[in-house]
Order: C-alpha cells, then sequence, then structure tokens
C-alpha cells in the first residue's frame, strides 16, 4: 500500500457498470452549487477518466496532473473532492484477458490511481451486485453500445464463469488503498430502498455525516426488451459510430422496452442456478463485516 | 387516332408519379371545368370503386354543362417482383400492368383508351422496387428480389405489346420519369396533352423541381432488412421505418453523399445489359428523344420542340399562373 500525503479527501466511485453510477453522477452534476456550498466538489467524467488513465496515458497524463495540482490548491475552499467513473478499473470482461476476471485491468489501475492521487487523502466507492445480474446487465449495456454478439457467444468470448467474484477486485482495492479506505456497497439495496435511499446511502458512504438532500431521483435507464434485443443484434452490424449507436439505444428502449415486451431471457435456469450456488455465499461474504460494511480482513 | 375517352397513366413508384399525381389532383377543379373527370388509384384500391368515384366526377363535369366527359384515371402499379412470388403470370417491370388496365377498362366500360405508360431505366426501377419492398416489412437481400437483374426480363418492350393487345386499347404511349426531373410542368402538361388539354390549365401549382421524397439510404436498406425479420406487425413496422428514415435516409441534400443500393459498377453492367432494349424502345415508342437516354446518368431533357416536351421556360403555351 502506498502511503498517501495528508490532504484534502479525494473520493472516487469507481463502478462498477451497470450499479446505479448513472443515477449518483446525475444528482452530482445536476447539484453542483449546492454541493460548492457544502464545500464539495465534483468532478466531471471527463476530468475522472483522465484521473484513472494518468498513469498509463501519456496524452492525459499531464492535463490529470494539473486539474489535481489545481485542485490541490483550491483544497483551501473545499473539504472533499468527489469522482464517478463507471469505467475507472478498465472495462470489464476482456476477450483477451478472459482469465482474469471480472475486470482483467483493475489491479494495474487501482495501483497507480493510488500513486496518481497521492497528495490527496483517497477514498475508493464500490459499488457492486451479484455475477448473474451483472452478467446479464453489462451484456445489454454492450449491445446498447454497438455490440452484435448473441448473449451465449458473448459469455463463450468474454466470460470465464469461474472467475466472477468480486472478492479479488475489493483486496486490490485494500491492497492499494487500505481497508479504511475502502468502501463497498450492494446495488440490490436499491430493491428495498429505491433510487433515492440508494443515493443517499452512496452519498453517507462517500461522506459520512454529510446531509444532503437528494429528492427523487430523475435518471433511469431503461431496458430493452427481448424485441428489443433481437432488434438491436440485428441492426447493430450496420452502425458506423456512437452517435447512431446512441439513436438506436434510445429508440430501441423507448419503443421496445421491457415495459411494453417481456424481458430478454439471456442465462438459462441452470447457469442461474450454478451462479448462484458457485457465488452466493462469497457475495454474501463481502458484506458480513456489519452494517454492510466490506470486511477489512 | 380517334379520340380517346379514357386516358389511363400508368406508373409506379417515383418521386416523378408522386409528384405527377398530385398536381393532377390539385389540377381537378380545373379538369372538372373542362369536363374531365379524374380518379387515381393506389396499389391496392381495386377497380370496382371507379364507376362511384367516377359517378361524382361526372356530375361535377356535367355541372360545368360538358357533353362528353372524357375520363383521366391515374393508376400506380407494382414495381417487379413485388408481386406474389412464384407466380408466373406476373412478371416483367410492372408486373400488375396489364390486369389493371383490364379492370380499369372494365369497371369503366370504355371502348376508346389510350395508354400513358411511364417507364423508368431499369436500375433506378429496381432500387425503388427494393427500397418499397423493405419498407413493406421485406427482410431479403436486393440480390434476392433480383437474381435475373443480368437478363432483360426488366425490358419494357414486351409489356408495351401486351397493352397494345388489351381491347378498347387504342394507344399506348411511352414516357420516361426521367424527363419530370428536368422540367416538371413539361412532365404534367405531356399528359395533360394526352386528354386536349395542353397549355389550357393553370399549372402555377406545379412544383419548379421533383420534390424528393425520403428514402433509406443504401445502409438504411440494410438495417430495415434485418431489423424487419424481428416485427410482427404494421405499428412495428411504421415505427422502425420512421426511425430509420429519420437516421439512415437520403434527403435531396444529402443524397450525393449517399450510395444509392447499387454500386457503380453494378449499376453499370445493368445498364448496359438493358442497352440494346432500351435503345430498341425509344427508337420505336420514343422518337423525340435520343435512343441512347438510358445509356448514360446525363439528365434526360426532351428536345424543345415538336411533340416533345420543353423546359418550363421555353413553354409559353404551357400556364403558370392566371395572369400568363
Amino acid at each position: 500500500m502506498v502511503e498517501a500525503e495528508s490532504g484534502a479527501p479525494f473520493v472516487y466511485h469507481v463502478g462498477a457498470h451497470k450499479t446505479g453510477t448513472s443515477l449518483l453522477q446525475h444528482y452530482l452534476s445536476s447539484n453542483r452549487p449546492m454541493l460548492r456550498e457544502r464545500r464539495i466538489l465534483y468532478i466531471g467524467r471527463a476530468v475522472a477518466d483522465q484521473i484513472a488513465r494518468a498513469r498509463e496515458d501519456p496524452e492525459v497524463a499531464d492535463e490529470a496532473k494539473a486539474h489535481l495540482r489545481k485542485f490541490r490548491r483550491r483544497s483551501e475552499a473545499y473539504d472533499v473532492f468527489l469522482a464517478s467513473y463507471e469505467n475507472a478499473l478498465g472495462p470489464p470482461f476482456s476477450r483477451a484477458r478472459k482469465d482474469r476476471g471480472l475486470y482483467p485491468r483493475s489491479a494495474a489501475r487501482m495501483a497507480a490511481l493510488v500513486k496518481t492521487l497521492r497528495m490527496f487523502r483517497p477514498k475508493i466507492l464500490l459499488t457492486v451486485r451479484p455475477p448473474a445480474e451483472f452478467l446479464e446487465s453489462y451484456y445489454l449495456q454492450s449491445v446498447h453500445q454497438g455490440g452484435y454478439l448473441e448473449f451465449g457467444d458473448w459469455l463463450d468470448q468474454h466470460v470465464d464463469l469461474e472467475l466472477l467474484s468480486w472478492r479479488p477486485i475489493i483486496d486490490n482495492l485494500i491492497s492499494a488503498f487500505g481497508a479504511d479506505a475502502v468502501e463497498v456497497v450492494d446495488f440490490r439495496m436499491i430493491r428495498t430502498s429505491g433510487a433515492d435511499g440508494y443515493l443517499r446511502e452512496l452519498l453517507n458512504r462517500m461522506m459520512p455525516g454529510t446531509a444532503l438532500e437528494t429528492g427523487a431521483p430523475a435518471v433511469s435507464n431503461a431496458s430493452i426488451s427481448d424485441k428489443g434485443l433481437r432488434l438491436a443484434l440485428a441492426g447493430n452490424p450496420y452502425l458506423r459510430d456512437k452517435d447512431e449507436q446512441i439513436a438506436m439505444r434510445r429508440f430501441l428502449q423507448t419503443r421496445f422496452s421491457n415495459l411494453a415486451y417481456p424481458r430478454p431471457v439471456l442465462l438459462s435456469d441452470d447457469q442461474k442456478r450454478w451462479l448462484h450456488d458457485r457465488y452466493s455465499q462469497d457475495y454474501d461474504d463481502l458484506f458480513a463485516g456489519g452494517a454492510d460494511r466490506v470486511s477489512a480482513e | 387516332m380517334t379520340r380517346p375517352h379514357l386516358v389511363l397513366q400508368l406508373g409506379a413508384s417515383h418521386d416523378s408519379i408522386d409528384m405527377l399525381r398530385e398536381a393532377l389532383t390539385g389540377l381537378r377543379p380545373q379538369l372538372r371545368a373542362h369536363g374531365v373527370s379524374f380518379a387515381a388509384l393506389g396499389r391496392d384500391d381495386p377497380a370496382h370503386t371507379l364507376p362511384g368515384l367516377l359517378d361524382e366526377e361526372r356530375t361535377h363535369a356535367h355541372a360545368a354543362r360538358h357533353q362528353v366527359c372524357p375520363t383521366l384515371i391515374s393508376c400506380l402499379l407494382s414495381g417487379p417482383e413485388a408481386s406474389p412470388a412464384g407466380d408466373p403470370s406476373v412478371s416483367g417491370p410492372y408486373p400488375d400492368a396489364v390486369t389493371v388496365t383490364r379492370r380499369v377498362i372494365e369497371a369503366t366500360g370504355s371502348s376508346q383508351v389510350l395508354v400513358l405508360l411511364h417507364i423508368q431505366r431499369q436500375d433506378r426501377l429496381m432500387e425503388r422496387a427494393y427500397l418499397d419492398a423493405v419498407l413493406a416489412g421485406g427482410s431479403h437481400e436486393f440480390a434476392d428480389q433480383f437474381p435475373q437483374r443480368q437478363d432483360t426480363s426488366l425490358d419494357f418492350g414486351p409489356l408495351v405489346k401486351q397493352l397494345r393487345e388489351v381491347p378498347a386499347v387504342l394507344e399506348v404511349r411511352v414516357r420516361p420519369v426521367e424527363l419530370a426531373l428536368a422540367d416538371p410542368l413539361g412532365f404534367v402538361d405531356d399528359v395533360l396533352e394526352a386528354i386536349g388539354l395542353s397549355g389550357e390549365l393553370d399549372l402555377s401549382a406545379v412544383p419548379a423541381a421533383v420534390p424528393a421524397t425520403r428514402r433509406l439510404s443504401a445502409r438504411g436498406a440494410r438495417i430495415a432488412a434485418a431489423m424487419n425479420a424481428h416485427l410482427d406487425d404494421d405499428a412495428e413496422r411504421a415505427d422502425v421505418h420512421e426511425f430509420l428514415l429519420e437516421h439512415f435516409g437520403v434527403t435531396a441534400a444529402r443524397a450525393a453523399n449517399v450510395r444509392g443500393i447499387l454500386s457503380d459498377d453494378e449499376r453499370a453492367r445493368i445498364v448496359q445489359t438493358y442497352a440494346q432494349v432500351n435503345h430498341a424502345l425509344f427508337a420505336e415508342h420514343l422518337r423525340d428523344l435520343p435512343a441512347d437516354s438510358y445509356g448514360d446518368e446525363e439528365p434526360m431533357v426532351a428536345p424543345a420542340s415538336g411533340s416533345g416536351y420543353a423546359t418550363s421556360a421555353d413553354r409559353p403555351a404551357v400556364r403558370r399562373s392566371n395572369s400568363s
């Protein structure tokens, strides 16, 4: 573990994907003035991305360092710096690094991030969901982003079902930042507490004791139906750029959402049962330290 | 020729045909004032509705105190291969042209008919027919609709002969839709000439250029064909196609930068394939135009004199406004 300098707290929500990241980011970006009044500076996704990649991409390194120096100079004005970027751990499920689990580049990314943030007191928030849910949800996101592999093919090519535990990632985070600087939250909480309750929990974990007004969150990523998925897989091979992908995604999410049509069936019952047997205890153990806090061991 | 009682305009889907039908509909009051009954039939409109439509028109025409009521009927035909697959009785460039002609003649009881057949160059006809098929829900490739694109099965010559053999047809006039692109006014006036009204009507409402309807780009058509396979009803198809026309459509402004369905090479091959039969068609039925008019990509312009078309500016006989 790299010893961080004593500085202003820098709280970085590093994902994972499909765990309410849009909800949190939308809240933070929509409430910048209020946050500033509370001496909290929210750092947008673009700068958060540069900070996450500062040590692997020379093209963004200088800019990231300049931002961090600026933040440090402004630490008199702010009590805490906040960032949230779901790609901070790198992309999940690499075809080339299928043998490295959920986020193949996370260890390297976090080892680099702790060095990048050494002039602050970093704190990491990781939001997770059970592997089976994460698989299905991220696959649909990959289709929204232009992918057109059938789920079975995607699974075969990108995923090692034996390596879907969050534990190695959390261990790496703890190793890099220290147990006291790592918070892990279960996305399933959104089902019992609602989006507002989940958001409040995230904010409280990032900044304990800072009671922020949240209100009814406006962000909800609609999901596509089985028919929407079929249409996306048919049309995506012909899309050329991000704008076209976004247009297709929005259309299908609106016109062929799972509110109007049946949900897609991705994992079979057997696969779900196997994943449950394989990972449910492992997943529950992540929060066994009590009060949903990650074990510091 | 004996003055026809019925002028039957036939053409398949094309921007020029859309413009013509819209213009004629707009001219209906003037046509009535000259004692001409006008009706337009879509591809799915049954001919047996014609008597009702024409009775109403004739009432207006008689109200204008015309004793003889010539009739102008515009029929939108199916493009090639859009008819039920595998039916050998329907083939050629406009598979339903003869059937439609017979039915209209039967429904109207006409005994003296002039058929005005609007043709399209075969590569464009195929492209348009394919796009229409995709927008109707087809999920096939262009090559599947036109496996015979390197033979001359879309030659218009045999169709002209078949139409001439339909009882009551006195004459078949052939005109290319491409002429409308250079001279929309002349294109409309040419139809009016067939009913003896050339230069008689106020054509100020006819657009100076043929409005380009939205159509799918080549890529849009591929996406539509791929997605169509998963759509179950007309409402879904309509919404998907509207989305695709918005994001993968071709407008007049973009047309120059967007590829058609056919590659340049394939288009050239088709044009070459049909060169001989088109040359013969023009030589026999379109003598006012160069026989190789379908041999290149140059805009087609009719001669300014004789029985052919003229540009709007050169055509003082055609009235563009009440004051002219």
